[in-house]
This record gives C-alpha cells, sequence and structure tokens, in this order.
C-alpha cells in the first residue's frame, strides 16, 4: 500500500515538473481586444480605409456567414508568427463554434511576416497550399513594399475568393459606397402602422414581448460586427501557412 | 439514503473520469491523424526532390527509414500509458523531423528544386503539418493533464481503486528538444 502511494506521489511531482515546464515553455501570446474585422494594432492603416475594409468583411460575413479577421501588429517580439496567430485565432474565438469557419490574416509590420491561419471547418476549401500560394504571390510582395492597406485588401479578397468561390466586391479605397434606402411615403406609414401593431401586440401578449426582446438581441449583435466572436467561438488546429 | 448520499459525488467523479479519458482518445485519435498526414506527404516530397536532387541518396534514404520506422508505431489504448512505448514514438517522430529538415536543407544547393512550383507547394504543406501536428500534441497534453489531474485527486483515485482500477494515468506526448530546434523554417 505505501509503495504504491510513494510511487503515486513520484508520478505526481514528474507529471507536476512536466506540467510546469510546458507552462514555462508554451506562455500564450495575448491579443489585443477585438475591434471588429480588422484589428490595426501597428497603426498603419487610415481611419477611412479600416472603415472600408471592414465594411467589405461585414458584407462578406452577413452574406456567406464565414468569419475574415485581420491583425496587424506592429511586431512579433520574439514571438513567432505561427504562436502568434494560433493563440490569437482561439482567444478571439474567430468564426462559428459549430462550422469552425473562422480565418485569421496576420501582418507583422517591423518583421515583414504573413500569417495565414484556419478554423478546421475551412482547411478543405483554403488549404495550405492555397494559403502559401496567396502570400507567396499576392501578399508578400506588397508587404515587402510597405503598403499595408493593400496587402491586407488583396489578401482579404483573395481569401474571399477561394471561399465563396465569387470575386469580392471591390470597394473604392478609401470610402464605403453604401447608399441609404430611400423610402416612398406609403412605405414610411406602412411601417409606422407596422410598429404600433407590434407595439400593441406586445403590451397584450409577454410571448410577444419576449420574442421581440430576443429577436432585438439577435439584431444588435449582428450589426456590432463582433456577434458570434464573443465568447466560445471557433478554434484553429494550427492550420493555414505563413510566409 | 444515506448510501444514496454516499454514491452519487462518486458515479459523478466516475463520469468525469470516464469523460476525461474520452478527451485524451479524442486528443490522440488527432495527434495520429495529423502524424499520417505528415507520412503520406513524404513520398511526394521524397520524389519531388529526386527528380532535382539525385545526388541527395543518402539523405532520402534517411527520411524514407526514418518514415518506415515510425509509421510501425502505432499506439492506442494502454499504450498510452506506457513510458516505454511512447518514448519510442518519440525518439522515432524525433528522427523523421530531423531527417526531414536535413532534406529541406538540400534545397540549398539546388536552384531548380528551390525554384520548383510543386516543391514551393509540398513545403507550405509539410509546415503547415508541422504546425498542425504542434497544435494536436499540445492539446493531447491539456487533455492528459486534465485527466490525470482527475485521476490522482483523491475522490477520483478512490472511485478507481473501489471500482477496480479501470483507468491508468496517460502519459504526455512530448516534443524531442532537438526536434523541436531543427524543425524546418520555410522563407519565402
Amino acid at each position: 500500500m505505501s509503495s504504491l502511494w510513494q510511487a503515486r506521489l513520484v508520478f505526481g511531482l514528474v507529471a507536476g515538473s512536466i506540467w510546469l515546464g510546458a507552462v514555462g515553455a508554451a506562455q500564450a501570446y495575448q491579443p489585443p481586444p477585438v475591434q471588429g474585422h480588422i484589428n490595426d494594432a501597428a497603426g498603419v492603416l487610415t481611419r477611412a480605409q479600416v472603415q472600408s475594409l471592414e465594411s467589405e468583411l461585414s458584407g462578406i460575413r452577413q452574406q456567406h456567414r464565414f468569419d475574415l479577421v485581420v491583425l496587424i501588429v506592429a511586431s512579433l517580439g520574439d514571438e513567432p508568427i505561427d504562436d502568434v496567430a494560433y493563440d490569437t485565432f482561439n482567444t478571439w474565438g474567430i468564426g462559428d463554434e459549430k462550422r469552425d469557419d473562422g480565418v485569421l490574416l496576420v501582418l507583422a509590420v517591423a518583421e515583414q511576416r504573413v500569417r495565414i491561419e484556419t478554423g478546421k471547418g475551412v482547411g478543405g476549401e483554403l488549404t495550405d497550399i492555397e494559403s502559401g500560394r496567396i502570400i507567396r504571390e499576392q501578399i508578400k510582395p506588397l508587404v515587402v513594399a510597405g503598403q499595408w492597406y493593400e496587402a491586407t485588401a488583396v489578401g482579404t479578397r483573395a481569401i474571399a475568393e477561394i471561399l465563396t468561390g465569387v470575386a469580392a466586391p471591390r470597394g473604392p479605397p478609401g470610402g464605403s459606397d453604401d447608399t441609404p434606402v430611400e423610402l416612398t411615403l406609403v412605405q414610411k406609414i406602412l411601417i409606422g402602422v407596422g410598429l404600433v401593431v407590434v407595439l400593441i401586440l406586445a403590451v397584450i401578449f409577454p410571448g410577444v414581448r419576449r420574442a421581440l426582446f430576443w429577436i432585438l438581441l439577435g439584431f444588435l449583435r449582428g450589426r456590432s460586427g463582433g456577434g458570434g466572436r464573443s465568447g466560445g467561438g471557433g478554434g484553429s488546429g494550427g492550420g493555414g501557412a505563413s510566409g | 439514503m444515506a448510501l444514496a448520499f454516499l454514491l452519487l459525488p462518486a458515479c459523478s467523479k466516475y463520469d468525469q473520469l470516464v469523460s476525461d479519458y474520452q478527451g485524451t482518445e479524442e486528443a490522440w485519435a488527432n495527434v495520429q491523424a495529423q502524424l499520417q498526414r505528415r507520412y503520406d506527404l513524404i513520398p511526394n516530397l521524397v520524389e519531388t526532390v529526386k527528380a532535382s536532387a539525385a545526388h541527395e541518396q543518402q539523405t532520402l534514404a534517411a527520411v524514407i527509414e526514418a518514415r518506415s520506422k515510425a509509421t510501425s508505431i502505432q499506439l492506442s489504448g494502454n499504450d498510452l500509458s506506457d513510458p516505454e512505448k511512447m518514448k519510442q514514438l518519440q525518439a522515432a517522430e524525433g528522427q523523421l523531423n530531423s531527417a526531414l529538415s536535413r532534406l529541406m536543407m538540400v534545397q540549398e544547393s539546388y536552384p531548380d528544386l528551390k525554384g520548383n512550383a510543386a516543391f514551393k507547394d509540398l513545403q507550405v504543406q509539410l509546415e503547415g503539418t508541422e504546425n498542425r501536428i504542434l497544435r494536436a500534441r499540445e492539446e493531447y497534453n491539456a487533455a492528459v493533464r486534465q485527466y490525470n489531474t482527475t485521476l490522482m485527486q483523491v475522490t477520483g483515485s478512490v472511485v478507481n481503486k473501489l471500482t477496480g482500477e479501470p483507468f491508468q494515468p496517460r502519459v504526455f506526448f512530448e516534443a524531442q528538444t532537438e526536434a523541436m530546434g531543427a524543425a524546418p523554417k520555410v522563407e519565402f
């Protein structure tokens, strides 16, 4: 009996020391808080450029449902870009939890390095080979030239093209072409009447109130651009390519 | 009634052991899938290098040998509780790693090979696979850590003993330090 406990103690000590070693070796990279699809921690993009890319990516997200996020860091420090991308991907939980269809594009300004990290759900469509080609042929030349906006735009479009099978809409550089929808008077009245009816129903029936609450909540989450990425979310198995 | 109070926590501890055990099984299956992915990649890689760098017979032979040695070791079930068997696999994988990194260094002396698009694609695939192996290994080790912790905690070990010790602690799948340093780095 006592020898068993001794063995267990020794095993525990050994396991513990291995555990400590593993923790020391694999300290996870702490990404900045996620701000949307475009996270420019290096400050190499203008606000208009960020907005333009942001609207492009959220358009893709609404149409095709997959999540394409960009992180630009000033410097990697001593971390390999693979680790930075992997830890960021999993901390932010990019993509839908079930479909695991997130893609993260990481650009490191000082090191001129690029990585495309893919969730397990997109590894079939966006293979490492394709990621490697996009980096090698399209992104890397622009990165070396210091054209960060172009590198980001070209890279995200190339990725979106492969994932959706169609060319992504190309907005004019530096601005979005979203025009507000004009409503006729009749449409306005109809919407007004509809709202009043819904309000009356909500006052009378608690079930309608509850449904309304969830619809509104879903609407707000969908608009915020960060929805689905908060909490849980997809994980990466280390797929992708760097260059 | 009193018995029920004693049994309920024991049952839930047993359930937790089962689910942690399943967690390690799943994580290990992923490790094996990623290792297999690399084994599958090697014949293509060897053929491509051979076409441009026929003089590198020794390097090529070393990779083929290391691959067949590594594929001959398949661990499952109780093997994962056996440090000796895990050590064998680690050694074989370490050898394969260093043979592969030597093979990837060959390109420096063959501009033909370095410029070859098919070789570049294989390089990307190999690099991606190695990254996947690394992540799968991290996830497996995390699963083992959790399983072993549950098993070695007081209630866990008592429940295990009362049920006839169906659970054995599992060993970590560690990288060989040499292999870690020698993982092929690809620059474009």
